[in-house]
């Protein structure tokens, strides 16, 4: 039978009343999410969106897929017209990701739409334009064979709704969540995003889970991955689950689909929380990309206008075959006697080769991690309040319990323990103070500062150290004296190639200040680029560098004490100033699944 | 004449061909013709000076501080450039600061690390000409490698330039007798040097003393006279240049011309293969570097360059290729041990030339610490070429990584100049060394402190000028007696300056222990350097090693990302496409935009697609695309198509697009047909062409016929039996498949609405078989906007011109090709038609008379 749609009719009333309805078009996210779901309902392999001002400006989706024919492609944007469902049964045993015959007429009703498609046989491509739900159009149009759809000028027409929208960089965020939700349920199809003209995900669409969670969560995040497929009776599981280590503070790493629908259903995330009880602390949730499958007759997708959720004809089967799942995933690989140190820029562990089955080895590989990102993986908003840059005021109140082999501190944290590297953290100290002392107008007038209390005033020298530097650094010498002075380190030319040192900042050890006063004087002569803009940040980093206490030094109680209370008092506490950690935390939560403890 | 200028033309004369730099205070100045040539090259100001007698002079100067950038911008032109410094800061000069030309720099000779293009080889090549051949020599002084080649033919034959172009040539050393290289580019250097250095047997003994003659042998090159002696000359005009090549330093290589494609200079710009014919664009090059080593890049570069011949090595690399592809866990790993790892080539040749600073020997031990790192990456790839990079890689001693620990400090220096990159510890003379100086340093440092005290005079002061080194300074006010020894050595206005033996014994063991230690820290630095050449064979392989795993990746990682497929090459003659693509166009345009389309050609069958169709509906962008995927399947690489399978090729020629080279003396259609004439001699029945619109920067009838007597020859020649793909706006030649059995008619695919003014056309950009009968060409040039009253007078031109020419042919619709130049003479039909018995000889010798006429002038009668 043809009928002016080809394969795509309006649905009668009858069925159309039947399907739950509701607000399909809510931001650009959801515009992303109707339409890369039609691509692969369309057979596609590759599906590459890209959104402009987070999908404010405009969203583009093209496809592969299957494709329409210039009479299909006009009907498509009518209300209720699909090619998924044709009768009431068919409501009862959907096995597409569409079935309401409503997306595309809801988003041709709020922004306009141009869509062009080819069905592969055919020679040219055709093309329409919808604004505020009328149809233009077809035009023939050359184009590769599959579909592409561009929606501008979104809710353009709506004012209320438009200004409802995020900032384009949450908007931005919430479409990569719903195009990474795409790759992790269709391995087999290379999904892109593009955000901004910058590419900033793509699953190579191998067929092989583990690639697109790399491409999502990381390499790192993908080592620490194993994974799950286990047959039953009414329900498969199939999917990858994290060890402890590959952890997260919130639940964007627990990603369930059914039928390879994402859901989010709380009693699904429940059963994979059940799984992972005991392994992981109190505000620690898994990583875990499972699909639960079963016959479409058992399962009601038809529920939620947005079809968030489902319902199960056995509700607490589903729930069990997936906690069952997990579990036994979980204890086959071991998974629970590992533990993963360093904050989470470093998640990445293991020098393990092939991911399927090894074992992840515990211990951060920050640069294997960060290099081994292919292209910009997708940044989640950290969750966890450990990022570095944060202020780390409750430091003040540990413990110090005592100094490890002179080159770290341990401390007792209000629920676990901390260790600090004392050479990073001094430096970060000294750092600070070096540059508020620089950047303070009223001791610009190159006088020394006075010999005063704490680390890294200056010191005057009951014998001067003679220094020798290169001929054009002591001719220069005269420029930099003041700079110099204000971070307490006195000279004067001694000689073509000798400048006399009579006080620098205690902490300098004479066997160093050689090298320390011809990098400052280098480097405060030193024309840059920049004019100096950076100059400060740097002399302060280098002096503090040469004065903080060694990695080695043995440290008194007090002073240990002092330097724990000063690093808490610094804006940026969490890094030194060449940005290595100053700090690892280990808290309960981690020590209880390291000892393979029940969180408390 | 002022001091600076008699330095100034010293230093000229010393260097006339090259620009010369001359510092005065913070500037390096420019003078006279240099500075003419300089200014628009570095963009600065055009000036005037007061020149001695000469009078005024133009000048420019650039800044010292960012010299190193302008002099990459005068050798990037082809300039070269001599650097007049001063030998001493001005403050500590006395008189005139002495001056000396420190640096002479040609674009082909560069060991400055900071003037080096990390991602390509930087290659002085010398050529000689004898018996027919010519000898090729191509050294990088920054790596040791030295290429030889011989080319058949003079300087003047047609495949030289190619050649040239394969090695990158950054200089070219000529005999002063011999004529330039038919068809060089004319920005690239040509040094001129006089015969005397190309004199056959003094070069060859030149080249035999670093490199002995069965290394010579081993190499492939023992019968290459031609290319010795070029060689020879090439190092003398390296020691001209003050270049040291050490004979371990030299690594004889032969470039066999059987191994790699020749591409010749047109069809390397219309492919874009190194460089983007637009601006902004990338050229091929670009979109498949991912490497992230130097060598890597520099490898990825001459693999581009030259496409490989030989099926064992396409396959060789397929096989690597495909397996990177895949194993994206092992690649990151890879990519991460990589990307540590700093130029290892041109550090070990550093080392060997004696120029590596401190700085260089830390990065070959960063180098040397990622090396395990990257070799354990690779070990789950089975792959042959990444297991023979990887044991390689394996080979590397272990020993050098933990000298070089223990030698230098974390960060050293980037010059041995200032010392103090030698780690306490490592050597025990150095350590006494410094030891012993720092007493008397104390001695020196403490003299004021004691000596106020000694002599209870307050103001006492420990100074130091040039002079006569340190001194006791004493104010004229002071009332105590001074010490016996104090020696007066100097009166001022306010005080006397004093020394005392001590001091001056102390001073001499400071002076002497900074020179013993300067002196012990460079034999350091020169153990270290032996060590590192002692290896240097087992360090230049890893380099190598690197460089291939790097360039593999690079490759895998581009087929990954952009969902490329890998063809099957094999040795038919077939060229099969399914859904290819051109990947810059692609790029540009954005995903799923563009068309992609199929080719299917066969030497025995279908051999030559006659491409017709409007403006702008790709049939460039098609040629090229198939062009481009050919030359990707030859570097073993993946290509953009969903499958392929492509036949040997030879080599790739394409003739696309016009351009001049006015400079070169030579019109657009004079540099058509010469390219054209090369490739129709050159072609084989392994070759692929690609020929654009053949035969439109002339007359329409000359361009017809010439297009027409092209394909008729590739189509019947079996020599130039080659793969063909032919675009045209010359419709007319679509009969041609009538009578030409290997050629089809494909045609790009428009859609045409309405009629005549306000027609739409859009292009559908497929392939489709069948010709094409119209251009659209005043369509694209309403959509290039070009005035309406221009467009609408077109229209009507073209409806006239059309009536006109449907005249003749409307009978046969399988019309034969009626080439205008075929059509008679009027005067023809007249003769014909002439009824010679009623006529009188005069009347007959009227009629000839008006007919020479108009056959002569082609004048309208009457
Ligand atoms: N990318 C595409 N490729 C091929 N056909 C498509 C594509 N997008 C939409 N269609 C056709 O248009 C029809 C309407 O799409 P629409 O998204 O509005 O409804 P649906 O997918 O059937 O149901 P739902 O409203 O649940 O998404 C689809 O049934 C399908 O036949
Ligand atoms: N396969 C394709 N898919 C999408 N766009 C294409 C394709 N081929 C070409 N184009 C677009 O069409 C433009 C013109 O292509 P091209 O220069 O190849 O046309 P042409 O037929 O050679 O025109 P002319 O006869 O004027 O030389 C290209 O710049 C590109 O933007
Ligand atoms: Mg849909
Ligand atoms: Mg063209």
């Amino acid at each position: 039978m043809v009928t002016p749609g080809g394969r795509i009719r309006v649905l009668p009333p009858a069925i159309a009343d039947a399907i739950a309805a509701g607000e399909v078009v809510e931001r650009p996210a959801s515009v992303v999410k109707e339409l890369v779901e039609n691509a692969l309902d369309a057979g596609a392999r590759q599906v590459r969106v890209e959104v402009a001002e987070g999908g404010r400006a405009s969203i583009r989706v093209s496809d592969d897929g299957g494709g329409m024919t210039p009479d299909e492609l006009r009907v498509a944007f009518g209300r209720h017209a699909t090619s998924k469902v044709a009768s009431l049964e068919d409501l009862s045993r959907i096995a597409t990701l569409g079935f309401r015959g409503e997306a595309l007429a809801s988003i041709g009703a709020v922004a306009r739409v141009e869509a062009v498609s080819r069905r592969p046989g055919q020679a040219a491509a055709a093309r329409v334009v919808v604004t505020a739900a009328t149809v233009e159009g077809p035009w023939p149009d050359g184009a590769p064979a599959g579909t592409s759809l561009t929606v501008t000028e979104l809710f353009a027409t709506t004012p209320a709704r438009r200004a409802f929208l995020r900032p384009a960089r949450s908007e931005a965020l919430a479409c990569a969540r719903v195009v990474a939700d795409c790759a992790l349920a269709a391995p087999d199809v290379a999904v892109e995003l593009h955000s901004e003209g910058r590419r900033v995900l793509r699953a190579p669409g191998s067929g092989v889970l583990l690639d697109a969670v790399r491409a999502v969560f990381g390499a790192g995040a993908a080592r620490g991955c194993w994974p799950v497929a286990e047959p039953g009776d009414a329900f498969d599981v199939v999917g990858v689950v994290g060890g402890p280590g590959v952890a997260r503070g919130d639940r964007a790493g627990l990603v369930l689909f059914v039928n390879g629908r994402r859901v989010q259903q709380r009693s699904l995330q429940a059963a994979v929380e059940n799984a992972y009880r005991g392994l992981l602390g109190t505000g620690r949730h898994p990583l875990a990309v499972l699909d639960l499958r079963c016959d479409p007759e058992g399962v009601d997708v038809n529920v939620h206008p947005t079809k968030r959720e489902v319902r199960f004809r056995d509700e607490r089967g589903a729930y069990a075959a997936l906690e069952r799942a997990c579990w036994a995933a979980l204890r086959r690989t071991g998974g629970a006697a590992t533990l993963q140190l360093g904050p989470p820029a470093a998640a990445g562990a293991s020098s393990g080769s092939a991911p399927s089955g090894a074992r992840p080895v515990v211990g951060p590989r920050p640069e294997a991690a960060v290099a081994a990102r292919p292209g910009p993986a997708l940044e989640w908003p950290a969750a966890t309040p450990s990022a570095a840059g944060l202020p780390l005021a409750e430091a003040a109140g540990w413990r110090l319990v005592g100094q490890l082999h002179h080159r770290y501190l341990v401390a007792e944290t209000e629920d676990g323990l901390a260790l600090v590297d004392q050479h990073a953290a001094h430096e970060r100290v000294l750092y600070t103070r070096l540059r508020e002392r620089l950047e303070r107008r009223d001791t610009a007038d190159g006088r020394a500062l006075p010999v005063s209390e704490g680390t890294g005033a200056a010191q005057g020298w009951l014998i001067p150290e003679l220094v020798e530097l290169p001929a054009p650094l002591v001719a220069g010498l005269p420029q930099a004296a003041g700079t110099l002075a204000r971070l307490g380190i006195v000279l004067e030319a001694f000689g073509d190639t000798t400048v006399r040192c009579t006080a620098s900042p205690s902490g300098v050890r004479p066997s160093d200040v050689a090298r320390l006063v011809a990098e400052l004087v280098d480097e405060a002569l030193t024309e840059r680029p920049d004019g100096g803009v950076m100059r400060v940040h740097r002399l302060a980093a280098l002096l503090a560098c040469h004065t903080a206490v060694r990695f080695g030094d043995a440290l008194a109680p007090a002073a240990a004490e002092r330097l724990l209370r000063d690093l808490a008092a610094t804006p940026a506490p969490l890094t030194c100033p060449h940005g290595r950690p100053t700090v690892i935390r280990l808290g309960d939560a981690e020590l209880r699944r390291a000892f393979g403890r029940p969180a408390g | 004449m002022t001091p600076a200028v008699a330095q100034y033309r010293q230093a000229k004369a010393e260097h006339p061909d090259a620009i010369v730099l001359f510092r005065l205070g913070d500037f390096f100045e420019i003078f006279g013709p240099d500075a003419e040539r300089a200014a628009p090259i570095l963009q600065v100001a055009l000036t005037a000076r007061d020149f001695g007698r000469t009078g005024k002079l133009p000048m420019c100067g650039v800044p010292h501080h960012s010299v190193d950038a302008h002099l990459k911008r005068l050798l990037d032109h082809g300039c070269t450039v001599a650097v007049c410094d001063q030998l001493e800061p001005a403050a500590l000069a006395r008189g005139v600061v002495r001056r000396a030309v420190t640096r002479v720099l040609t674009p082909g000779t560069l060991v400055d690390a900071d003037l080096l293009e990390p991602g390509r080889s930087q290659r002085c090549v010398a050529l000689w000409a004898e018996d027919g051949v010519t000898g090729v020599a191509a050294l990088d002084v920054s790596t040791g490698d030295c290429l030889l080649a011989e080319v058949p033919g003079g300087l003047d034959g047609p495949q030289l330039v190619s050649e040239l172009e394969r090695l990158d040539a950054a200089e070219l050393l000529l005999s002063e007798e011999a004529e330039a290289p038919a068809g060089l580019a004319p920005g690239a250097l040509r040094s001129r040097r006089g015969p005397e250095l190309f004199a056959a047997e003094p070069a060859v003994a030149r080249l035999r003393q670093r490199v002995g003659s069965s290394e010579l042998v081993a190499a492939g090159v023992g019968g290459w006279h031609a290319a010795q002696v070029a060689a020879g000359a090439l190092l003398g005009y390296c020691a001209g240049g003050r270049l040291s090549l050490p004979s371990g330093f030299l690594r004889v290589r032969a470039q066999a011309p059987e191994e790699t494609m020749l591409l010749d200079p047109a069809t390397r710009r219309n492919l874009e293969l190194v460089e983007a014919s637009g601006p902004g664009g990338p050229s091929l090059l670009r979109l498949l570097d991912r490497t992230r080593t130097p060598g890597g890049a520099r490898r990825l570069r001459s693999w581009v360059q030259g496409p490989l011949r030989q099926l064992a090595a396409i396959a060789a690399r397929q096989a690597a290729l495909a397996e990177l592809q895949q194993a994206r866990g092992p690649r990151a790993e890879l990519r991460a041990g990589l990307a540590g790892c700093r130029d290892l080539e041109r550090l070990v040749g550093r080392c060997i030339q004696r120029l590596a600073g401190p700085r260089d020997l830390a990065a070959l031990r960063q180098t040397l610490v990622r090396v395990p790192q990257v070799a354990e990456a690779a070990a789950p790839l089975a792959a042959p070429l990444v297991a023979t990079a990887r044991t390689t890689l394996a080979a590397v001693p272990a020993d050098l990584a933990s000298v070089l620990e223990r030698a230098l400090v974390e960060d050293p220096p980037p010059t041995a100049r200032d010392g103090g990159f030698i780690r306490p510890g490592y050597d025990p003379e150095l350590d006494r060394i410094r030891a012993g100086s720092e007493a008397a340093r104390r001695y020196i440092a403490d003299l004021e402190r004691v000596e106020r005290e000694r002599t209870q005079i307050r103001s006492l002061k420990v100074g130091f000028n040039r002079v006569f080194g340190y001194y006791l300074e004493v104010p004229n006010s002071h009332r105590q007696p001074l010490p016996p020894d104090y020696v007066r050595k100097q009166t001022l206005v306010g005080a006397e300056r004093y020394l005392t033996p001590q001091l001056k014994e102390q001073e001499t063991i400071v002076l002497s222990a900074r020179d013993r230690a300067a002196v012990r820290e460079q034999a350091c630095l020169e153990q270290l350097w032996a060590q590192v050449e002692d290896r240097a064979a087992a360090l230049t392989a890893a380099a190598e090693a690197l460089a291939c795993l790097d360039a593999l990746q690079s490759l895998a990682e581009v087929a990954d990302d952009l969902g490329w497929a890998h063809p099957v090459v094999d040795d038919s003659t077939r060229l099969e496409i399914q859904d290819g693509r051109h990947p810059l166009v692609e790029a540009a345009l954005g995903p799923g935009r563009f068309v992609p389309n199929d080719i299917g050609l066969d030497g025995a069958g279908a051999r030559i697609v006659l491409l017709t169709g409007p403006n702008m509906a790709g049939k460039s962008t098609y040629l090229r695309q198939v062009a481009t995927i050919t030359l990707l399947a030859h570097l073993g690489a993946a290509v953009p198509a969903r499958s392929a399978r492509i036949g040997l090729v030879d080599r790739i020629f394409t003739r696309v697009g016009a351009h001049d080279e006015l400079a070169a003396g030579r019109s657009t259609f004079m540099v058509e047909m010469a390219e054209m004439a090369a490739i129709l001699s050159a072609a084989t029945p392994r070759s692929l062409l690609v020929l654009d619109e053949i035969g439109r920067g002339t007359s329409t009838y000359d361009g017809l016929s010439i297009a027409q007597a092209i394909l008729e020859y590739l189509h019947d020649h079996p020599a130039v039996a080659a793969r063909t793909v032919f675009a045209t706006h010359y419709h007319e030649l679509t009969a041609l498949a009538g009578s030409l059995r290997a050629l089809r008619n494909h045609r790009v695919e428009v859609v045409e609405e309405g009629e005549g003014p306000g027609a739409r056309v859009t292009f559908l950009h497929r392939i489709v078989p069948g010709g094409a009968d119209r251009s659209y060409g005043i369509h694209v040039a309403e959509l290039a906007g070009l005035p309406r009253a221009v467009v609408r007078r077109a229209q009507v031109l073209l409806e006239d011109l059309e009536a006109e020419r449907r005249l003749p042919s409307d009978e046969s619709p399988p019309r034969q090709l009626a080439l205008p130049l075929a059509v008679a003479h009027p005067v023809v039909a007249e003769l014909k038609a002439l009824e010679l018995d009623g006529m009188t000889p005069l009347a007959a010798l009227q009629k000839l008379a008006e007919w020479q006429v108009r056959a002569r002038g082609d004048e309208p009668v009457e």
